[in-house]
Protein backbone atom coordinates (compact mmCIF):
# COMPACT_ATOMS: atom_id res chain seq x y z
CA UNK A 1 0.00 0.00 0.00
CA UNK A 2 1.32 3.44 -0.88
CA UNK A 3 1.34 5.89 1.99
CA UNK A 4 0.51 9.29 0.55
CA UNK A 5 1.34 11.33 3.60
CA UNK A 6 2.91 10.36 6.93
CA UNK A 7 2.73 12.38 10.13
CA UNK A 8 5.77 11.76 12.29
CA UNK A 9 4.36 10.59 15.62
CA UNK A 10 6.96 10.80 18.38
CA UNK A 11 4.64 11.57 21.27
CA UNK A 12 5.13 15.35 21.25
CA UNK A 13 2.51 16.55 19.02
CA UNK A 14 -0.74 17.74 17.91
CA UNK A 15 -0.84 14.83 15.47
CA UNK A 16 -4.62 14.64 15.51
CA UNK A 17 -5.05 18.36 14.64
CA UNK A 18 -2.68 18.02 11.70
CA UNK A 19 -4.42 14.83 10.60
CA UNK A 20 -7.73 16.65 10.69
CA UNK A 21 -6.28 19.58 8.72
CA UNK A 22 -4.97 17.22 6.01
CA UNK A 23 -8.36 15.61 5.82
CA UNK A 24 -9.96 19.02 5.30
CA UNK A 25 -7.44 19.58 2.52
CA UNK A 26 -8.51 16.31 0.90
CA UNK A 27 -5.83 13.82 1.95
CA UNK A 28 -5.78 11.08 4.52
CA UNK A 29 -2.53 11.41 6.47
CA UNK A 30 -1.38 8.55 8.68
CA UNK A 31 0.41 8.88 12.01
CA UNK A 32 3.68 6.92 11.80
CA UNK A 33 6.07 6.08 14.62
CA UNK A 34 7.88 3.19 12.88
CA UNK A 35 11.06 4.38 11.09
CA UNK A 36 10.73 1.71 8.37
CA UNK A 37 7.23 2.79 7.56
CA UNK A 38 8.23 6.46 7.41
CA UNK A 39 10.52 5.65 4.50
CA UNK A 40 7.57 4.32 2.50
CA UNK A 41 5.67 7.61 2.65
CA UNK A 42 5.41 9.80 -0.45
CA UNK A 43 5.54 12.94 1.69
CA UNK A 44 6.06 13.69 5.37
CA UNK A 45 4.71 16.18 7.89
CA UNK A 46 6.69 16.72 11.08
CA UNK A 47 4.50 18.40 13.73
CA UNK A 48 5.45 19.22 17.27
CA UNK A 49 4.73 21.13 20.42
CA UNK A 50 6.46 21.16 23.78
CA UNK A 51 10.04 21.03 24.99
CA UNK A 52 12.83 20.55 22.42
CA UNK A 53 15.29 18.38 24.41
CA UNK A 54 12.60 15.86 25.43
CA UNK A 55 11.35 15.72 21.85
CA UNK A 56 14.85 15.14 20.41
CA UNK A 57 15.46 12.42 22.96
CA UNK A 58 12.34 10.57 21.83
CA UNK A 59 13.22 11.02 18.15
CA UNK A 60 16.70 9.60 18.74
CA UNK A 61 15.57 6.74 20.97
CA UNK A 62 12.94 5.63 18.46
CA UNK A 63 15.26 5.53 15.45
CA UNK A 64 13.26 8.24 13.72
CA UNK A 65 16.28 10.55 13.37
CA UNK A 66 17.93 8.36 10.72
CA UNK A 67 14.61 7.70 9.00
CA UNK A 68 13.80 11.41 8.74
CA UNK A 69 17.27 12.21 7.39
CA UNK A 70 17.07 9.39 4.85
CA UNK A 71 13.63 10.40 3.69
CA UNK A 72 14.69 14.03 3.27
CA UNK A 73 18.24 13.68 1.96
CA UNK A 74 18.37 10.42 0.05
CA UNK A 75 14.79 9.97 -1.06
CA UNK A 76 14.06 13.68 -1.53
CA UNK A 77 10.55 13.40 -0.12
CA UNK A 78 8.54 16.64 0.26
CA UNK A 79 8.76 17.48 3.94
CA UNK A 80 6.83 19.96 6.08
CA UNK A 81 8.02 20.87 9.60
CA UNK A 82 5.55 22.72 11.82
CA UNK A 83 6.46 24.87 14.87
CA UNK A 84 8.66 22.65 17.07
CA UNK A 85 8.92 20.43 14.00
CA UNK A 86 10.51 23.40 12.22
CA UNK A 87 12.83 24.24 15.10
CA UNK A 88 14.11 20.66 15.44
CA UNK A 89 15.39 20.84 11.85
CA UNK A 90 18.02 23.35 12.98
CA UNK A 91 21.47 22.71 14.45
CA UNK A 92 21.03 23.66 18.10
CA UNK A 93 18.15 24.59 20.38
CA UNK A 94 18.74 26.46 23.63
CA UNK A 95 15.56 25.44 25.50
CA UNK A 96 15.82 23.75 28.96
CA UNK A 97 19.61 23.47 28.98
CA UNK A 98 19.89 22.99 25.23
CA UNK A 99 20.16 20.15 22.71
CA UNK A 100 21.37 19.51 19.21
CA UNK A 101 18.81 19.26 16.40
CA UNK A 102 18.54 17.26 13.18
CA UNK A 103 20.77 19.75 11.31
CA UNK A 104 18.74 19.50 8.11
CA UNK A 105 18.70 23.31 7.98
CA UNK A 106 21.43 25.66 9.11
CA UNK A 107 20.85 27.91 12.07
CA UNK A 108 20.26 27.90 15.79
CA UNK A 109 17.09 28.28 17.77
CA UNK A 110 17.18 30.91 20.51
CA UNK A 111 14.81 32.56 22.94
CA UNK A 112 12.62 35.44 21.74
CA UNK A 113 13.96 37.34 24.76
CA UNK A 114 17.16 37.87 22.72
CA UNK A 115 15.24 40.29 20.49
CA UNK A 116 15.07 42.87 23.20
CA UNK A 117 11.50 43.63 24.10
CA UNK A 118 8.41 45.52 23.19
CA UNK A 119 6.31 42.39 22.88
CA UNK A 120 4.91 39.70 25.13
CA UNK A 121 6.44 36.23 25.43
CA UNK A 122 5.29 33.62 24.49
CA UNK A 123 4.41 35.08 21.12
CA UNK A 124 0.80 33.90 20.84
CA UNK A 125 -1.74 35.01 18.30
CA UNK A 126 -2.55 35.63 14.67
CA UNK A 127 -0.13 37.42 12.36
CA UNK A 128 -0.07 38.29 8.73
CA UNK A 129 3.09 36.86 7.22
CA UNK A 130 5.17 38.62 4.61
CA UNK A 131 6.09 36.32 1.76
CA UNK A 132 9.43 37.02 0.12
CA UNK A 133 8.50 36.71 -3.52
CA UNK A 134 11.96 37.16 -4.98
CA UNK A 135 12.97 33.57 -4.30
CA UNK A 136 13.81 31.66 -7.46
CA UNK A 137 12.40 28.31 -6.36
CA UNK A 138 8.72 27.56 -6.08
CA UNK A 139 7.26 26.73 -2.70
CA UNK A 140 3.66 26.12 -1.59
CA UNK A 141 3.40 29.45 0.28
CA UNK A 142 3.68 31.41 -2.96
CA UNK A 143 0.36 29.95 -4.09
CA UNK A 144 -1.56 31.42 -1.17
CA UNK A 145 -3.44 34.61 -2.12
CA UNK A 146 -2.37 37.77 -0.32
CA UNK A 147 -5.64 38.19 1.58
CA UNK A 148 -5.27 34.69 3.08
CA UNK A 149 -1.89 35.01 4.75
CA UNK A 150 -2.84 35.25 8.42
CA UNK A 151 -1.63 32.37 10.55
CA UNK A 152 -1.64 31.38 14.21
CA UNK A 153 1.67 31.52 16.11
CA UNK A 154 2.43 30.13 19.60
CA UNK A 155 6.11 29.95 20.55
CA UNK A 156 8.85 31.27 22.85
CA UNK A 157 11.89 30.51 20.65
CA UNK A 158 12.72 31.44 17.09
CA UNK A 159 14.90 30.14 14.28
CA UNK A 160 17.96 32.26 13.47
CA UNK A 161 18.08 30.97 9.93
CA UNK A 162 20.25 31.49 6.87
CA UNK A 163 18.86 34.42 4.90
CA UNK A 164 18.58 32.39 1.73
CA UNK A 165 16.28 29.85 3.44
CA UNK A 166 13.77 32.41 4.71
CA UNK A 167 10.73 32.53 2.43
CA UNK A 168 8.33 34.33 4.79
CA UNK A 169 8.65 36.48 7.86
CA UNK A 170 6.43 38.17 10.38
CA UNK A 171 6.61 41.35 12.40
CA UNK A 172 6.61 40.42 16.05
CA UNK A 173 6.77 44.03 17.22
CA UNK A 174 7.06 47.25 15.23
CA UNK A 175 10.30 46.95 13.25
CA UNK A 176 11.26 43.50 14.57
CA UNK A 177 10.83 40.63 12.13
CA UNK A 178 11.37 36.93 12.67
CA UNK A 179 11.38 34.06 10.15
CA UNK A 180 7.87 32.64 9.70
CA UNK A 181 8.73 30.01 7.09
CA UNK A 182 11.88 28.40 5.70
CA UNK A 183 12.44 26.56 2.46
CA UNK A 184 15.39 24.60 1.18
CA UNK A 185 15.02 22.02 -1.60
CA UNK A 186 12.31 19.59 -0.55
CA UNK A 187 11.96 21.02 2.97
CA UNK A 188 9.31 23.57 3.90
CA UNK A 189 9.05 24.60 7.54
CA UNK A 190 6.66 26.97 9.29
CA UNK A 191 6.94 28.62 12.69
CA UNK A 192 3.17 29.10 12.68
CA UNK A 193 0.49 26.42 12.97
CA UNK A 194 -1.28 25.96 9.62
CA UNK A 195 -3.44 23.24 11.20
CA UNK A 196 -4.90 25.91 13.51
CA UNK A 197 -5.17 28.66 10.92
CA UNK A 198 -8.55 28.00 9.32
CA UNK A 199 -8.79 28.71 5.59
CA UNK A 200 -5.21 29.98 5.25
CA UNK A 201 -3.97 26.72 6.76
CA UNK A 202 -6.20 24.60 4.59
CA UNK A 203 -4.78 26.28 1.49
CA UNK A 204 -1.23 25.66 2.65
CA UNK A 205 -1.85 21.94 3.28
CA UNK A 206 -3.56 21.67 -0.09
CA UNK A 207 -0.53 23.20 -1.81
CA UNK A 208 1.96 21.15 0.20
CA UNK A 209 0.09 17.93 -0.54
CA UNK A 210 0.58 18.44 -4.29
CA UNK A 211 4.03 20.06 -4.12
CA UNK A 212 6.74 18.58 -6.32
CA UNK A 213 9.98 20.29 -5.34
CA UNK A 214 12.59 20.32 -8.05
CA UNK B 1 4.34 48.06 25.36
CA UNK B 2 1.71 46.47 23.12
CA UNK B 3 2.63 45.90 19.50
CA UNK B 4 0.32 47.29 16.90
CA UNK B 5 1.11 44.47 14.51
CA UNK B 6 -0.87 41.86 16.40
CA UNK B 7 -4.41 40.95 15.41
CA UNK B 8 -6.81 41.16 18.33
CA UNK B 9 -8.14 37.79 19.40
CA UNK B 10 -11.88 37.39 19.90
CA UNK B 11 -12.35 34.22 21.92
CA UNK B 12 -15.73 32.64 22.65
CA UNK B 13 -15.72 31.30 26.19
CA UNK B 14 -17.98 28.31 26.64
CA UNK B 15 -19.00 26.78 29.96
CA UNK B 16 -19.73 23.08 29.87
CA UNK B 17 -21.87 21.15 32.29
CA UNK B 18 -23.65 17.81 31.93
CA UNK B 19 -22.88 17.52 28.19
CA UNK B 20 -24.43 20.93 27.46
CA UNK B 21 -23.21 24.51 27.41
CA UNK B 22 -24.43 26.83 30.13
CA UNK B 23 -24.00 30.49 30.89
CA UNK B 24 -24.52 32.35 34.10
CA UNK B 25 -24.34 35.64 35.90
CA UNK B 26 -21.57 36.37 38.42
CA UNK B 27 -20.50 32.69 38.49
CA UNK B 28 -23.98 31.45 39.27
CA UNK B 29 -27.56 31.15 37.97
CA UNK B 30 -26.63 29.00 34.98
CA UNK B 31 -28.97 28.64 32.04
CA UNK B 32 -28.78 26.24 29.10
CA UNK B 33 -26.72 27.74 26.29
CA UNK B 34 -26.76 25.07 23.62
CA UNK B 35 -25.01 22.03 22.22
CA UNK B 36 -21.20 22.21 22.48
CA UNK B 37 -20.43 20.61 19.13
CA UNK B 38 -22.80 22.62 16.96
CA UNK B 39 -21.85 25.79 18.83
CA UNK B 40 -18.17 25.11 18.14
CA UNK B 41 -18.95 24.65 14.46
CA UNK B 42 -20.77 27.99 14.39
CA UNK B 43 -18.01 29.93 16.19
CA UNK B 44 -15.35 28.37 13.97
CA UNK B 45 -17.23 29.23 10.77
CA UNK B 46 -17.91 32.78 11.95
CA UNK B 47 -14.17 33.43 12.29
CA UNK B 48 -13.52 33.16 16.03
CA UNK B 49 -9.78 33.39 16.67
CA UNK B 50 -9.66 30.73 19.37
CA UNK B 51 -12.02 28.78 21.65
CA UNK B 52 -12.07 28.34 25.40
CA UNK B 53 -14.19 25.50 26.80
CA UNK B 54 -14.34 25.17 30.58
CA UNK B 55 -16.07 22.38 32.41
CA UNK B 56 -17.79 23.71 35.52
CA UNK B 57 -19.38 20.54 36.88
CA UNK B 58 -18.95 20.71 40.66
CA UNK B 59 -16.22 18.30 41.76
CA UNK B 60 -15.60 17.02 38.22
CA UNK B 61 -12.22 15.87 36.96
CA UNK B 62 -11.23 15.39 33.33
CA UNK B 63 -11.49 11.62 33.61
CA UNK B 64 -14.94 10.53 32.52
CA UNK B 65 -15.17 8.89 29.15
CA UNK B 66 -18.28 10.64 27.95
CA UNK B 67 -16.84 14.10 28.56
CA UNK B 68 -13.53 13.21 26.92
CA UNK B 69 -15.31 11.69 23.90
CA UNK B 70 -17.31 14.88 23.49
CA UNK B 71 -14.18 17.05 23.72
CA UNK B 72 -12.53 14.86 21.08
CA UNK B 73 -15.47 15.43 18.73
CA UNK B 74 -15.41 19.13 19.54
CA UNK B 75 -11.67 19.35 18.77
CA UNK B 76 -12.26 17.75 15.38
CA UNK B 77 -14.73 20.53 14.53
CA UNK B 78 -12.23 23.19 15.49
CA UNK B 79 -9.80 24.62 12.91
CA UNK B 80 -8.63 27.28 15.38
CA UNK B 81 -6.70 26.96 18.66
CA UNK B 82 -8.62 25.19 21.40
CA UNK B 83 -8.14 25.59 25.13
CA UNK B 84 -9.80 23.05 27.46
CA UNK B 85 -10.01 23.10 31.23
CA UNK B 86 -11.99 22.62 34.37
CA UNK B 87 -10.92 20.54 37.34
CA UNK B 88 -7.33 19.87 36.25
CA UNK B 89 -5.38 18.76 39.33
CA UNK B 90 -2.59 16.60 37.95
CA UNK B 91 -0.34 16.30 34.89
CA UNK B 92 -2.31 13.25 33.84
CA UNK B 93 -5.55 15.28 33.75
CA UNK B 94 -3.86 17.77 31.40
CA UNK B 95 -2.46 14.93 29.28
CA UNK B 96 -5.99 13.56 28.76
CA UNK B 97 -7.19 16.91 27.45
CA UNK B 98 -4.19 17.27 25.12
CA UNK B 99 -4.92 13.73 23.90
CA UNK B 100 -8.44 14.91 23.00
CA UNK B 101 -6.91 17.56 20.74
CA UNK B 102 -6.54 20.58 23.05
CA UNK B 103 -3.78 23.00 22.06
CA UNK B 104 -3.64 24.43 25.55
CA UNK B 105 -5.15 23.75 28.94
CA UNK B 106 -6.71 26.12 31.43
CA UNK B 107 -5.75 25.80 35.09
CA UNK B 108 -7.07 28.03 37.82
CA UNK B 109 -7.59 26.52 41.26
CA UNK B 110 -4.66 24.07 41.06
CA UNK B 111 -2.35 26.92 40.02
CA UNK B 112 -2.93 28.27 43.51
CA UNK B 113 -2.87 25.06 45.50
CA UNK B 114 -0.09 23.37 43.52
CA UNK B 115 2.02 25.78 41.38
CA UNK B 116 4.45 22.93 40.61
CA UNK B 117 1.74 21.50 38.35
CA UNK B 118 2.09 24.52 36.06
CA UNK B 119 5.80 23.79 35.71
CA UNK B 120 5.14 20.12 34.97
CA UNK B 121 2.62 20.90 32.23
CA UNK B 122 4.85 23.64 30.77
CA UNK B 123 7.86 21.29 30.69
CA UNK B 124 5.97 18.63 28.78
CA UNK B 125 3.83 20.77 26.46
CA UNK B 126 5.55 24.16 26.48
CA UNK B 127 4.62 27.44 28.20
CA UNK B 128 2.37 28.40 25.29
CA UNK B 129 0.15 25.45 26.20
CA UNK B 130 -0.67 26.59 29.74
CA UNK B 131 -3.27 29.26 30.42
CA UNK B 132 -3.81 30.19 34.03
CA UNK B 133 -7.13 31.65 35.11
CA UNK B 134 -7.16 34.57 37.53
CA UNK B 135 -10.62 35.22 38.94
CA UNK B 136 -10.78 38.36 41.02
CA UNK B 137 -13.34 40.32 43.00
CA UNK B 138 -13.06 44.01 43.79
CA UNK B 139 -14.42 44.99 47.14
CA UNK B 140 -13.95 48.12 49.26
CA UNK B 141 -11.09 49.31 47.08
CA UNK B 142 -9.28 45.97 47.38
CA UNK B 143 -8.76 43.34 44.70
CA UNK B 144 -8.90 39.74 45.89
CA UNK B 145 -8.55 36.36 44.24
CA UNK B 146 -11.79 34.42 44.01
CA UNK B 147 -12.36 30.66 43.94
CA UNK B 148 -15.19 30.08 41.50
CA UNK B 149 -15.79 26.46 42.54
CA UNK B 150 -15.88 27.23 46.25
CA UNK B 151 -17.59 30.58 45.54
CA UNK B 152 -15.35 32.25 48.12
CA UNK B 153 -12.67 34.91 48.17
CA UNK B 154 -9.07 33.95 48.92
CA UNK B 155 -8.00 36.63 51.38
CA UNK B 156 -4.45 35.47 52.06
CA UNK B 157 -2.85 35.46 48.57
CA UNK B 158 -2.15 38.75 46.78
CA UNK B 159 -3.49 38.54 43.24
CA UNK B 160 -0.48 40.19 41.60
CA UNK B 161 1.96 38.05 43.60
CA UNK B 162 0.00 35.03 42.47
CA UNK B 163 0.17 36.23 38.84
CA UNK B 164 3.96 36.63 39.05
CA UNK B 165 4.31 33.23 40.67
CA UNK B 166 2.38 31.34 37.98
CA UNK B 167 4.21 33.13 35.17
CA UNK B 168 7.49 32.24 36.87
CA UNK B 169 6.25 28.63 37.10
CA UNK B 170 5.61 28.52 33.35
CA UNK B 171 2.16 29.91 32.55
CA UNK B 172 2.26 31.22 28.97
CA UNK B 173 -1.01 33.16 29.14
CA UNK B 174 -3.30 34.58 31.81
CA UNK B 175 -7.07 34.76 31.56
CA UNK B 176 -8.28 37.56 33.83
CA UNK B 177 -11.93 37.48 34.83
CA UNK B 178 -13.31 40.12 37.13
CA UNK B 179 -16.16 38.32 38.85
CA UNK B 180 -18.21 41.40 39.66
CA UNK B 181 -18.31 42.11 35.93
CA UNK B 182 -19.07 38.60 34.67
CA UNK B 183 -22.43 38.30 32.90
CA UNK B 184 -23.49 41.76 34.07
CA UNK B 185 -22.86 43.63 30.85
CA UNK B 186 -21.31 46.65 32.51
CA UNK B 187 -18.12 46.49 30.48
CA UNK B 188 -14.72 44.86 30.99
CA UNK B 189 -12.60 45.58 34.06
CA UNK B 190 -9.97 47.68 32.31
CA UNK B 191 -8.46 48.97 35.52
CA UNK B 192 -7.55 45.47 36.71
CA UNK B 193 -6.36 44.66 33.18
CA UNK B 194 -4.06 47.69 33.14
CA UNK B 195 -2.58 46.76 36.49
CA UNK B 196 -1.93 43.18 35.44
CA UNK B 197 -0.58 44.16 32.01
CA UNK B 198 2.02 46.35 33.67
CA UNK B 199 2.95 43.58 36.09
CA UNK B 200 3.59 40.55 33.83
CA UNK B 201 4.91 40.12 30.28
CA UNK B 202 2.80 37.20 29.03
CA UNK B 203 -0.30 37.66 26.86
CA UNK B 204 -3.48 38.42 28.82
CA UNK B 205 -7.02 37.46 27.86
CA UNK B 206 -9.67 39.62 29.48
CA UNK B 207 -13.15 38.30 30.17
CA UNK B 208 -16.29 39.39 31.92
CA UNK B 209 -18.85 42.12 31.43
CA UNK B 210 -19.00 42.73 27.67
CA UNK B 211 -22.49 43.44 26.46
CA UNK B 212 -22.37 46.30 23.99
CA UNK B 213 -20.06 46.57 20.98
CA UNK B 214 -18.66 49.78 22.46
CA UNK B 215 -17.26 47.78 25.39
CA UNK B 216 -14.92 45.97 23.01
CA UNK B 217 -13.91 49.15 21.23
CA UNK B 218 -13.03 50.81 24.55
CA UNK B 219 -11.09 47.76 25.73
CA UNK B 220 -8.99 47.57 22.55
CA UNK B 221 -8.24 51.29 22.84
CA UNK B 222 -7.07 50.62 26.40
CA UNK B 223 -4.42 48.21 25.07
CA UNK B 224 -6.25 44.95 25.62
CA UNK B 225 -5.51 42.62 22.68
CA UNK B 226 -7.44 39.48 23.59
CA UNK B 227 -11.05 39.37 24.70
CA UNK B 228 -13.06 36.34 25.76
CA UNK B 229 -16.81 36.57 25.29
CA UNK B 230 -19.47 34.52 27.06
CA UNK B 231 -22.97 35.94 27.50
CA UNK B 232 -22.57 38.44 24.69
CA UNK B 233 -22.49 35.61 22.15
CA UNK B 234 -25.15 33.54 23.86
CA UNK B 235 -27.98 35.74 25.05
CA UNK B 236 -27.97 38.55 22.51
CA UNK B 237 -28.27 39.11 18.80
CA UNK B 238 -24.54 39.76 18.51
CA UNK B 239 -22.33 37.30 16.70
CA UNK B 240 -18.65 37.09 15.84
CA UNK B 241 -19.04 38.27 12.25
CA UNK B 242 -20.90 41.37 13.38
CA UNK B 243 -18.50 42.06 16.25
CA UNK B 244 -15.43 41.75 14.05
CA UNK B 245 -16.91 43.90 11.30
CA UNK B 246 -17.72 46.58 13.87
CA UNK B 247 -14.20 46.54 15.36
CA UNK B 248 -12.54 46.59 11.95
CA UNK B 249 -14.66 49.59 11.04
CA UNK B 250 -13.42 51.26 14.19
CA UNK B 251 -9.89 50.88 12.89
CA UNK B 252 -8.71 47.99 15.06
CA UNK B 253 -6.52 45.22 13.71
CA UNK B 254 -8.96 42.37 13.22
CA UNK B 255 -8.56 39.15 11.30
CA UNK B 256 -11.54 38.61 9.02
Amino acid sequence: MILKCALVDYGAGNVSSVQQACWRAGTEAVAVSDPEKLLEAERIIFPGVGGAPAAMERIRASGLEEAIKNAVNRKGRPFLGICLGMQLLGQTHEEHGGCSGLSLLRGKIVSLEKLGGGFRIPHIGWKEIGILENKAEQNPLLKIPARRRSFYFAHSFYFQAECEDIVADCEIAPGIRIPAALHRGNILATQFHPEKSQEAGRLLFQEFLKWNPA
Amino acid sequence: MESSVEFCRIIPSMLYRGDRLVKGVVFGGHRDAGNPITTTRVYDSQGADELLVLRIEPGSKPDDGKYLEQMKTLARECSIPLCLGGGIEALDDAQKLFDCGADKVFVSRAARTNPALITQIARRFGNQAVMVGLEIVRTNGRTLLYDSRATAVIPDIGWLDHASRVVEAGAGELRLCSVGHEGTGKGLDLEAFGTLAGHVNVPIILEGGCKALEHLDVALHAGCRNIALGSMLVFSDHNIIKIKAYLKNKGHRIRV
